[in-house]
């Protein structure tokens, strides 16, 4: 859309004076909405109008007026004001007169049998649209409890299926013939602790499997670390969830690899490993 | 069922956190402000309405009804029809600027068009609905010294902007009433608000 143009063509001008068409007045609602631009323009327009038609004034608008015009509102009755019609449900209004109706029967009904029918046939009816008030609330209320289960259910479709292709692509990982299993295993005996490494040489893809680990505490993380044949640093292969049994590493690590091991660091992880905090470690066995 | 209830619960909390950015947003329009005081009958929005566009609004009753004390007392009446209608405003249907002045306008038209008016001038064989201030303005100009602003505003501008504003055509009318096709009149209303806003 051409904002620029659709300013120029003179339509903000008319929408402040409201001579547009109800479906171009609507438009142009929508319009200042969405394009902050065009909002401006339709204030900048009013700006000018209320200078300009301040100016017919010649002389300011004295006080006295507002005070005599707040003065006139204090003296309004409620029923003066304009009620609005929308805040008013019609299903009260109806059942107050028919209360009404009811009231003004009942202390002549005594013997007379025909004001007994009549009150019957009022109170059946009082009944009835008491009923039908239930029914349509009753209706609505259905309809909503409807349309929450339909989007739960979607929602709940849709995390299935995000489920579904998370372990699909787990198992194809796994499985992978260029993946080898490495088994972790504990540096201290006194300290039961198990966990299996799947890295694939191909795609450098690492996968950690907690069987048996020490929770740690709020502000601890174990970290996976790998120990290249030559090289005595390890390398991070990044911290990972205690809670979640079988989890993508975040970083990739390509070949060749010697061992892996597991720490446990500050949270966040370390760049090199706490020495006595290490808890497992395995050799890759090609 | 616990899993249900707790969705709508968020769904609430989306909806009220999405609701309070948007008022939030638009705090600082003083229409919002007093669309909602109009909205709860709060007197504070005749004040609001007084001190923002009070000045305006009687100007537009002036410039039809010509005399001062008429049009003070067309403006009171204005004023009350606004808080008594306050609730039927809907900001969706048209600026609350708007609203206003056709609250305004058109109580100065009925008054025009009242009978006592209509006797008053049958002496005089006047059509009511010749703005009285078509004639009387001019000799204001003369004698009272007008704002420079309505001066330096070329007389065909001055027209339009009050063919259309001030009066109650439909803007095909309005186009009608100065012999223009519909696009000459809104790029003529075009300009005039363009140099408006290079005077002011």
């Amino acid at each position: 859309m051409d904002i620029q143009a659709y300013i120029e063509s003179g339509i903000l001008e008319l929408y402040v004076s409201d001579k547009l068409p109800e479906n171009e007045a609507q438009e142009v609602y929508e319009y200042a909405q969405r394009y902050p631009e065009i909002q401006r323009e339709i204030e900048s327009i009013e700006a000018s109008l209320i200078t300009y038609f301040s100016t017919f004034t010649q002389e300011k608008s004295s006080q006295h007026l507002l005070t005599a015009s707040l003065a006139t509102i204090d003296n309004l009755s409620e029923e003066d004001v304009f009620p609005s019609p929308a805040f008013v449900p019609e299903s009260s209004i109806n059942t107050r007169e028919d209360e009404s109706k009811i009231k003004s029967l009942s202390p002549s009904s005594g013997n007379d049998s025909s004001n007994f029918w009549q009150f019957l046939l009022v109170a059946s009816a009082v009944l009835l649209l008491i009923s039908i008030i239930t029914n349509v609330y009753l209706f609505n209320a259905y309809f909503i409890a409807q349309d929450n289960i339909a989007s739960l259910e979607q929602k709940f479709e849709g995390e299935l299926l995000a489920g579904q292709t998370y372990y699909r692509n787990l198992i194809t990982d796994l499985t992978d013939t260029n993946t080898v299993e490495i088994s972790l295993s504990p540096i201290d005996p006194q300290i039961p602790s198990e966990a299996v490494v799947y890295w694939n040489r191909f795609n450098n893809k690492v996968f950690v499997q907690i069987l048996d680990l020490p929770e740690p505490t709020d502000n601890q993380q174990y970290q996976l670390w790998a120990i290249k044949p030559e090289d005595p640093t390890p390398t991070s292969v990044g911290v990972f969830d205690y809670t979640q049994l079988v989890q993508e590493q975040p970083i990739l690590i390509s070949g060749p690899i010697a061992s892996f091991a597991i720490s446990l660091e500050p949270k966040g992880g370390s760049d090199f490993p706490t020495m006595n905090q290490i808890y497992n470690m395995g050799e890759v066995k090609l | 069922m616990k899993v249900y209830e707790i969705d709508l619960e968020r769904k609430d909390i989306l909806i009220n956190s999405y609701r309070n950015k948007l008022l939030l947003n638009k705090s600082t329009h003083i229409e919002t402000t007093i669309t909602d005081l109009l909205q709860n009958q709060d007197k504070n929005s005749i004040k609001l309405i007084y001190e923002n566009y009070g000045d305006a609004l009687l100007g537009v009753i002036m410039r039809i009804v010509g005399e001062r004390e008429v049009a003070e007392d067309i403006y009171q009446d204005s004023l009350i029809k606004i808080w008594k209608n306050g609730k039927k405003y809907d900001p969706r249907k048209g600026r609350l600027f708007t609203w206003l002045l056709n609250i305004c306008r058109n109580t100065a038209i009925d008054y025009l068009r009242s009978a006592a008016f209509k006797n008053e001038q049958s002496i005089q064989k006047e059509d009511p609905l010749v703005f009285k201030s078509d004639v009387a303005y001019d000799i204001n100009i003369e004698s009272i010294g007008i704002n420079d602003l309505v001066l330096k505003l070329e007389s065909k501008y001055q027209e339009v902007i009050r063919v259309v504003y001030l009066q109650e055509y439909t803007h095909q009318e309005a186009a009608q009433k100065l012999a223009l096709p519909l696009g000459t009149l809104k790029t003529r209303l075009r300009t005039a608000i363009k140099l408006l806003k290079e005077l002011i």
